[in-house]
């Protein structure tokens, strides 16, 4: 036991003090914070004011557009009631110099639905969804008024949206946030996909280089292969999780910071301008919807989700990793694994692209049967337990089905790998190492 | 008192028999050889002995008792195929493989002060292993085989990777072993070290044992008697003295009325009755028996071995 514990110690700390492994685990989560603030950062800065000019001839918007509040409006409106028949004049026109915009309403415009908008520089999506939302909003009311009978406030009634809201018969008084949860658990479906992959590969290599450096007949003279292969998949595995849980420390904080000092305004609701948020206007959606965002990340059941996380990503990584450990002891370089690693990656492989299908059907009956197989339900389940579906039957009879299929490999493996170490240049067959497996 | 018993063992991989009910016998205190050409077996017993692969049949004693797991601290197995991990430093590595031994760490530290001193290598301790020459790394693994002191070493090729002075270095720390009471199995394809530091040997060819005992009694079997006679006088009459009973097998001319003749006794002819034959011919100056050398009974047998006339 205490060999044990000196092996998974050596793979541990050899793999921990690298420095390779201390910027990828500190930079992730910096990069991930980062990302977040730039992403709201950029959303909520203040855009230079335009100035639009409408060349309106047709006197559509009547020099009036509704503006709740011109001075920090993304856009200032200005009328022209002539034709400017080139575009160049418009850049070119000393009279035209302090316009940023032009919007040609010409007489085309209600029969090909087109309306061409000049800038001078780019616009932001804010300001341009700006403009566009308050153009459209008046040219509809002047063409409702005009070609219908209806009145002002008929109209906007008709132009009122529905919000069509799907909820849980259970909990009639949730949000349905199910494909939110859905891409959340995507999200970690990719992440337990590639914590799999390349931790499991570290494995496998570790075995290639004690294999390539000799150095493993010397070790198997004191501890068995057995305690060898265990070691070496639990001290990687335990750098693994160590990494994770720097992730998640380091985000979390990261997270918990930008909430406390840089958008409490955002998050906090009795910040929001209630009326801008009510008003039919859509140019609020964008700013809406990173609210939304906020308090989704800080509402969503991390604690729940991570547990069931880990227990799937150490499951499927003990099973994968033992089955990386004997691919490893049955070549001699690492040039060779690359034909054996295929079989072996397919069923996670698989198990990802039904993730990636659940997105949009979190519920499906494929995600239910891969759910259980072993080799796939690490990186499937995640799904169905970020939208709350994942219940206790399927996840004791999937665990279960982990917990035996995690045994099986590493029995099998080991076999393998004990003969494997000691083979020496060259590659063997699969028909070799079924052999193997009868060895005493 | 005997050391390892090996009995009967028997050991089949997927197309070939590696090892063909080996029996052997060591004893405690003594250095033993185990020799055979690459692919005769020797590696296959090793590692049974060490508990890394099972027989499919016999069984190994360690000290009179059936080898156990427990008995793995009780060994210090030197493989012929050693290396060390590329990316450690020299003395934590050292320690690492003693503490898996069993050792303490403190033991451990102590105890490997003592050997890098020996082996004045010192000031390598905090150094990466790759940063090592190949003679420097073979050290390192000899310390690490010997550092917990077990009773029995088994040494794959232990002097492969040195130079000569360092091939005396260790020779000599093998030798001051064996005088404190290690008993040391030595596999190697170095005849001149079996020669010079065994006490028996074993000699396995196509998985089978084809020869033990100790280094006497096989030079004794594998006698061609065969002496070299320094004589004065001409060497044609030194050949017609011969009869049949004798034959010539070399000779060298020393000067001019000096030489040497190499003469094989046959059938039941003695020393003297050769020496009567030719003492009226020439003057004898000296007589010298022609011991076999380990490389030739080693050739000799296994070629004996090959066609299929098994000794004895």
């Amino acid at each position: 036991m205490s060999n044990l514990k000196l092996i998974i110690e050596r793979e541990y700390t050899t793999r921990v003090k690298k420095k390779s492994f201390l910027l990828l685990t500190i930079l992730v989560p910096l990069i991930f914070v980062g990302f977040m603030f730039s992403v709201m950062y950029f959303s909520l800065e203040e855009t230079k004011q335009v100035k639009v000019l409408v060349v309106d001839p047709g006197q559509w918007c009547g020099t009036d557009i509704f503006q709740e509040n011109s001075e920090t409006a993304p856009a200032q409106f200005f009328f022209f009631e002539q034709y400017i028949g080139e575009v160049k004049t418009f850049v070119e026109h000393e009279k035209f110099k302090d316009y940023d915009v032009m919007i040609n309403l010409n007489e085309k415009v209600p029969a090909n639905r087109m309306v061409p908008i000049f800038y001078k520089k780019n616009l932001s999506l804010k300001t341009k969804e700006y403009i566009q939302n308050r153009i459209e909003a008046r040219i509809r009311e002047y063409f409702a008024l005009k070609k219908t009978r209806l009145t002002l406030a008929e109209y906007n009634m008709i132009q009122l949206p529905f919000d069509f809201k799907f909820k849980d018969a259970h909990n009639p008084q949730g949000e349905d946030l199910t494909t939110e949860n859905a891409m959340v658990g995507f999200g970690f479906s990719i992440l337990t996909f590639f914590f799999i992959f390349f931790y499991s590969n570290q494995v496998m290599r570790g075995v290639i280089e004690e294999k390539t450096n000799r150095v493993v007949e010397v070790i198997i003279s004191s501890v068995r292969p057995f305690q060898l292969m265990m070691g070496k998949i639990i001290g990687i595995g335990l750098v693994g999780l160590t990494q994770f849980l720097i992730w998640v420390l380091i985000s979390g904080a990261g997270l918990l910071v930008l909430r406390a000092f840089v958008f409490q305004d955002v998050v906090d609701p009795s910040n929001w301008d209630a009326e801008a948020m009510d008003s039919q206007i859509m140019v609020t959606e964008g700013l809406q919807g990173i609210n939304k965002t906020i308090a989704f990340i800080y509402g969503f059941p991390w604690l729940g989700f991570i547990a069931t996380f880990l227990v799937y990503f150490v499951g499927g990584f003990l099973i994968y990793s033992s089955l990386f450990a004997m691919i490893g002891a049955m070549v001699d370089s690492e040039t060779d694994t690359q034909q054996l690693i295929l079989p072996v990656t397919l069923p996670l492989l698989l198990g990802y692209m039904v993730a990636a299908m659940m997105i949009s059907n979190p519920e499906s009956h494929l995600g239910t049967v891969f759910s259980l197989i072993p080799l796939t339900s690490p990186v499937v389940i995640v799904i169905k337990a970020a939208v709350g579906s994942a219940g206790p039957l399927l996840l004791t009879c999937s665990i279960i089905l982990l917990i035996l299929t995690f045994l099986g490999t590493t029995w099998m493996a080991a076999k393998i790998y004990r003969t494997g170490i000691l083979m020496y240049g060259k590659k063997a067959s699969w028909k070799e190492v079924i052999k193997w497996l009868r060895y005493k | 008192m005997e050391m390892l018993r090996i009995e009967n063992i028997v050991k089949q991989y997927a197309n070939h028999t590696a090892l063909d009910n080996i029996s052997i016998t060591t004893k405690a205190g003594e250095i033993f050889g185990l020799l055979g050409p690459n692919g005769a077996g020797k590696t296959s017993l090793i590692r049974i002995i060490n508990q890394i692969t099972a027989p499919d049949q016999g069984q190994v004693y360690l000290s009179g008792k059936i080898i156990d797991r427990s008995d793995i601290s009780k060994i210090g197995y030197l493989p012929e195929e050693r290396g060390l991990y590329k990316k450690m430093k020299v003395g934590e590595q050292a320690l690492y493989f003693a503490r898996l031994k069993g050792l303490s760490k403190s033991d451990a530290k102590q105890r490997l002060k003592i050997w890098f001193e020996k082996f004045d290598i010192s000031a390598w301790y905090d150094k990466k292993v790759e940063e090592l020459s190949k003679g420097m790394a073979q050290k390192i693994q000899f310390i690490t085989t010997v550092l917990h002191e077990p009773p029995l070493l088994i040494l794959d090729e232990p002097f492969s990777g040195f130079d000569p002075i360092n091939t005396e270095l260790v020779k000599n720390e093998i030798l001051r072993l064996k005088a404190n009471g290690t008993s040391i199995m030595l596999s190697t394809h170095n005849m001149n070290s079996v020669e010079e530091i065994c006490d028996s040997i074993a000699l396995l060819n196509n998985s089978k044992l084809i020869l033990d005992g100790s280094l006497d009694d096989v030079k004794e079997e594998f006698r061609t008697h065969t002496y070299a006679i320094k004589f004065k006088g001409i060497m044609l009459a030194f050949a017609n003295a011969l009869w049949t009973g004798f034959a010539l097998i070399d000779k060298e001319q020393i000067d001019d009325n000096t030489a040497i003749a190499y003469v094989q006794l046959k059938n039941e002819n003695s020393l003297n009755d050769l020496l009567k034959t030719i003492m009226p011919e020439v003057e004898i100056i000296s007589v010298n028996e022609v011991l076999p050398s380990m490389n030739d009974i080693f050739i000799n047998a296994v070629k004996q071995n090959k066609e299929g006339g098994q000794h004895e």
